[in-house]
């Protein structure tokens, strides 16, 4: 150790090589301390605005932070902005641009072109499908293989939209698609559509949707308590305050997304660890008896609340039939697959469809029957939505079954034209 | 905990403000104490190891120093063995056990088909995998600890103080990927009191976000191109394996000065200065020039106790050109337990044996061949010529130290011979990450900090003075710099490719 008095570093002094900063502090060409005071607020202006010109034109051409295009709706919860331009890299990849009527479809004339056969897909994030190049999804698959098949036109409209419910896909057909006078409607029906009957108090945009009740001669009636109470909140605001933003700047999408992360940060930071006193006990691992049993009491509550809830189901598709018949347009029902299984809801759905003499398409039953389990990292991206390869593989199914087992399906309007 | 990663984020702020707090006293507990911290936030058994290493190698250094001030060098040296042992021992252990046990069983493996002529069965010769997990940074420290008792063996003073000591392997901005210290440099700053300079403070801001440019929106968007080529070797076509090559060459090369650039930034905001890595590599002249350039605190750490205690370049031809094989093959075994690194190592060592004759033929060779070929090498397309052959050899020798396997080395290094071959392989993920975007914004900053004093001297006098940024500008030139990189960057981030050496 020594005992010398330590020499003072001079300010400044380094031995690395230039990072660009340093002409930025030197002293010897430096206004007065007082015109710099006067000058630095102005100054620190002029370079934000440049600092986000300069930001926002790199995004834009890098096509980064631009995910968000979803705004809020009072009559249906949330729809996609019309017109967006967006980049998709969360799960799968596409860059992709909403058409003037927000739908994930290129754009489209409201009328029918004479001879075309138009079918409208109506459903979730399965059917709107934002994680593949478009071209590549099952509904554009579809209309190349009927157009073929069929040697006619076909459209096959994207009416999909993400986290939708039945009530919300009814909304969208009667406000947006049945202007598009379809021929067919095909409404995409995922296992647990059942949990998204019930009116739901959320703050997450994605989650906010309208419901509808079953009155006593059939009808229904709409509340929308959900979305209402949604746009009085908080978040709300923010979200239809923040609106320009959304949807023309790329560094709030950014900045959103460092948001979030930070946020998931926290809360897994917040979460007790292993070992913690906080922490919840481990549970002892379960004999296969009780795991057996465990598994059957959730089966058993989920059954429990499909079927008392199925009425609502029931009379949705069944006012959802009613409005297609009443435009000339056949519906049928495709369930797809995805990681859960609710036996009673492919039942009950089964026993309503008969009714309505609906026919279903059921994809998951014929995919548990054609695919092992060990192929699925071939069928479903990271957050279990459909790769290319299931697209193609969706769309051949619809494609036979609408050809070769339902081509009554396909003799729709235009064809009587 | 990454230098890219949220909680550092948090760390270094806690870190930089308590250490500008505290006394100058204080200052080397507090700093090894969050460097202990650090440390173990990655695995905490292995803050036992560093502790365990650490003492071993202060009293060693102290009995080496004490035997040789009692004029007792035969102690001192049995000492300095000892300590080498000890330190390569623990390296030994932990990296290349299993890498020992595998190429073992390979061989025993190789004898079935003699088992009927031997008296015992070829498989009851093999060991079972330890699959032992490899401490973080443990090469770099180690080798800093022989630097040390080499350094106290050839006469420097030993470090006095145990806990200065314990920071100079221990300290959090260059402990897990270097850069390789030197305890003459380091201890220095450590005991003169560091006075706040914010000069320096905004220089260690803007070599933050260099570094994190870098990592996270360069090298892990390349991450993934380069890894869906390598996995894909057989499939890549002629460009696509070029572009594999190059990928991993500029992947390799941001993530680890990325690194050393967050690591010097962090170790500046606290006023220290750490050695540099890195001086433009890809641009060197030839391979000696690029082991200048590259990685320069290991390359001068294998040149000043390898090379040289092996007998450096002052013996004849062939002993040298041994040294410098024995050198490479060493120091690409120091990269990673496999062979692949190995073989990495032996092209470098075969390139630097004949870049050291070429050489000797050039310099000091007689005659008109000679003459012409030093005159060559001194025009500007002579220079080019060799820039771009030295970066072919590199990119060669990359293709080995990225792939596996040899077979896929192989394969990529075919798909670069056959540059008719076209292929898809690359497309989508290509498309899918903006690193075009990123590598073009990289180059505008680059050439902007370049040219900053021609730039600043081409704008009239009034308006450079009042555009000269203040501190509020410069804050927000910073936050802009911060939320272009991470703007830029993958959703998933990459671990440092260094961290598994």
């Amino acid at each position: 150790m020594t005992t010398m008095p330590p020499p003072v570093i001079k300010q400044g002094a380094t031995t690395s090589a230039p990072t660009g900063s340093e002409s930025w502090t030197e002293t010897s060409t430096r206004p007065t301390q007082s015109k710099r005071n006067w000058l630095q607020w102005p100054q620190a202006m002029l370079y934000l605005i440049v600092c986000l010109a300069l930001l926002e034109a790199v995004f834009y051409i890098a096509q980064v932070g631009n995910t968000e295009y979803i705004k809020p709706d009072m009559l249906v919860g949330y729809k996609p902005m019309e017109g967006k331009e967006i980049t998709q890299r969360r799960e799968g990849f596409a860059h992709l641009k909403f058409n003037s009527f927000g739908m994930q479809n290129d754009e489209i004339t409201l009328a029918k072109p004479p001879g075309t056969l138009r079918i409208a897909v109506l459903g979730d994030s399965y059917v709107e499908s934002i994680q593949v190049d478009r071209q590549k999804n099952y509904c554009n698959l579809l209309a190349a293989d009927l157009s073929k098949k069929l040697h006619r036109p076909v459209q096959v409209l994207n009416f999909g939209v993400a986290n939708y419910s039945i009530a919300q896909d009814f909304l969208r057909y009667q406000n947006l698609a049945r202007k598009f006078s379809p021929d067919l409607v095909i409404l995409g029906f995922r296992v647990e559509e059942v949990a998204k009957l019930l009116p739901e108090p959320t703050n997450k945009l994605m989650s906010v949707r309208p419901v509808f009740f079953p009155k006593a001669d059939g009808s229904l009636q709409y509340d929308n308590t959900c979305v209402r109470n949604f746009f009085g909140c908080a978040e709300g605001k923010r979200i239809v305050n923040s609106y320009w933003l959304r949807r023309y700047s790329n560094i709030w999408g950014v900045a959103g997304n460092m948001v979030q992360t930070l946020m998931s940060a926290g809360k897994a930071a917040e979460a007790p660890k292993p070992g913690d006193p906080a922490a919840p006990k481990a549970p002892t691992a379960p004999t296969t008896a009780q795991a057996s049993a465990d598994e059957k009491n959730v089966q058993e509550a989920r059954a429990n609340y499909t079927k008392c809830y199925w009425h609502l189901m029931d009379a949705q598709l069944s006012n959802f039939k009613a409005a297609c018949k009443a435009d000339g347009a056949e519906l049928m029902l495709i369930r797809t697959p995805s990681g859960s299984v609710n036996d009673m809801e492919t039942e009950l759905l089964l026993k309503s469809a008969a009714k309505l003499g609906v026919n279903v398409l059921q994809v998951d039953k014929k995919y548990k029957e054609t695919f092992t389990p060990a192929e699925s990292k071939d069928h479903f991206l990271s957050h279990g939505h459909f790769t290319q390869t299931m697209h193609q593989w969706v769309a051949g199914q619809l494609s036979t079954f609408l050809v070769n087992d339902h081509p009554q399906l396909l003799e729709g309007k235009s064809h009587a034209q | 905990m990454l230098f890219s990663s949220l909680s550092y984020l948090l760390f270094l702020p806690i870190a930089c403000l308590a250490f500008w707090l505290l006394p100058h006293r204080f200052r080397s507990t507090l700093l090894l104490a969050a460097s202990m911290y650090f440390y173990m936030s990655f695995l905490p058994i292995y803050g036992v190891l560093l502790a365990a290493l650490t003492v071993v190698n202060y009293f060693l250094g102290r009995d080496i120093y004490s035997n040789l001030v009692a004029e007792r060098k035969s102690r001192a040296k049995a000492a300095l063995v000892v300590g080498i042992i000890i330190n390569l021992a623990t390296l030994s252990y932990f990296k290349y056990t299993d890498f020992a046990i595998s190429s073992w069983n390979s061989v025993v493996a190789g004898l079935g088909p003699l088992a009927p002529y031997l008296a015992f069965h070829p498989g009851s010769l093999s060991f079972p995998l330890q699959h032992i997990v490899l401490p973080l940074g443990i090469s770099f420290f180690v080798f800093e600890f022989i630097h040390y008792i080499t350094d106290v063996y050839k006469g420097s003073k030993p470090i006095g103080n145990f806990i200065n000591f314990s920071l100079f392997a221990a300290f959090f901005p260059s402990q897990i990927a270097g850069p390789i210290k030197r305890y003459q440099d380091f201890i220095k700053q450590l005991e003169v009191p560091r006075v706040f300079s914010s000069t320096k403070f905004e220089q260690g801001i803007t070599m933050i976000l260099q570094g994190l440019f870098k990592k996270v929106a360069l090298a892990d968007n390349l991450s993934p191109i380069v890894t869906q080529g390598f996995n894909n070797a057989t499939a890549l076509g002629g460009g696509e394996a070029w572009l594999a090559a190059i990928a991993f060459a500029i992947q390799i090369y941001c993530d680890f000065s990325g690194y050393t650039d967050m690591g010097r930034g962090s170790a500046m905001l606290m006023g220290f200065d750490l050695p540099d890595n890195f001086n433009w590599p890809y641009l060197a002249k030839s391979l000696t020039d690029f082991w200048k350039r590259w990685h320069i605190s290991l390359s001068s750490w294998l040149r000043d106790y390898l090379y040289i205690p092996l007998g450096g370049s002052k013996c004849s031809p062939s002993r040298r050109h041994f040294n410098l094989l024995m050198t490479m093959l060493l120091g690409g075994l120091w990269h990673g337990a496999s062979w692949h690194f190995v073989v990495w190592g032996a092209i470098h060592g075969f390139g630097l044996i004949v870049n050291h004759s070429y050489d000797g033929l050039v310099n000091k060779g007689q005659g008109a061949v000679a003459g012409a070929l030093k005159s060559f090498h001194q025009t500007q397309v002579g220079t080019v010529i060799s820039m771009l052959g030295t970066f072919a050899f590199v990119l060669v020798g990359w293709v080995f130290f990225r792939a596996e396997t040899m077979g896929s080395a192989l394969a990529v290094l075919h798909g670069m011979a056959s540059p008719m071959v076209t292929s898809t392989v690359l497309a989508e993920t290509i498309e899918k990450h903006p690193i075009f975007a990123a590598l073009a914004v990289y180059a505008v900053y680059r050439i902007l900090v370049h040219n900053s004093a021609a730039i600043a001297r081409a704008i009239p006098m009034p308006v450079s003075k009042i555009m000269k940024p203040m501190l509020p500008a410069r804050v927000i030139i910073y936050a802009s710099l911060f939320v272009m990189a991470i703007g830029l960057a993958p959703a998933t981030a990459s671990p440092f490719i260094y961290f598994a050496f």
